[in-house]
């Protein structure tokens, strides 16, 4: 699901997220296994993607049975941390100390599902398009 | 000074001490985990899975080194 939607889309949705809630510093993207999609904000530029890899192994490891929603905030002397894993993606976020983690969580959730409803309805279009065009080369 | 003075002093004091350790407890660090929309559970502090997201959460928040229970 998640190559046949365009990167910038992920970009934007994450650009969306530090719109949506001027508490978040910086956001990352993954897939389930791991592979950084999409970054956004102010986030350490080195080993990001390493760092992503980690996250997602470490929440993994919380989730035994693999696909469940997982939520983990983390907080730290001068920031937060907030991840979270819903199906296909695990989305992770740097914050100030004073926040609700309710609402991140709530703006995280948020973006998370339209996501997920942008590769649907990209997933429906190209099936869409495919039969088009298996049914005009059989005509 | 008399005792009713020495009593409100001694309640004063106490107030700001557990003020202080009101705003220590807000202070330390934390990982809180929830799985499948349950009961939120905080880790134990110095557990390893705890020490690792501290530690990757100071990766990211460009924080120096530290353990929970340090």
């Amino acid at each position: 699901m998640l190559t046949r939607m365009a990167a910038t889309a992920h970009d934007l949705a994450l650009r969306y997220l530090l719109e949506l809630s001027a508490d978040i510093r910086g956001a990352l993207l993954m897939d389930r296994g791991g592979d950084l999609v999409a970054s956004a904000g102010l986030l350490p530029p080195e080993e990001l993607a390493e760092t992503g890899r980690r996250i997602v192994r470490e929440v993994s490891g919380l989730a035994p049975d693999g696909d469940q929603t997982v939520e983990v905030d983390v907080f730290a002397g001068r920031g937060a941390l907030f991840v979270l894993a819903e199906d296909a993606h695990v989305m992770v976020c740097t914050t100030n100390r004073s926040v609700n983690p309710g609402l991140i969580f709530y703006d995280m959730h948020a973006v998370l599902r339209d996501i997920d409803r942008a590769a649907a309805a990209e997933e429906r279009r190209e099936a869409s398009h495919g039969q088009r065009e298996a049914a005009g080369s059989g005509a | 000074m008399s005792p009713r003075q020495r009593g409100r002093l001694g309640g004063y004091a106490e107030e700001v001490a557990a003020a202080m350790r009101r705003r220590r407890d807000v202070r330390r660090p934390r990982v809180r985990v929830r799985v499948d929309h349950g009961e939120a559970r905080v880790l134990a502090e110095g557990s390893p899975e705890a020490d690792r997201l501290l530690a990757l959460a100071r990766e990211m928040l460009d924080e120096p080194e530290e353990t929970l229970d340090a």
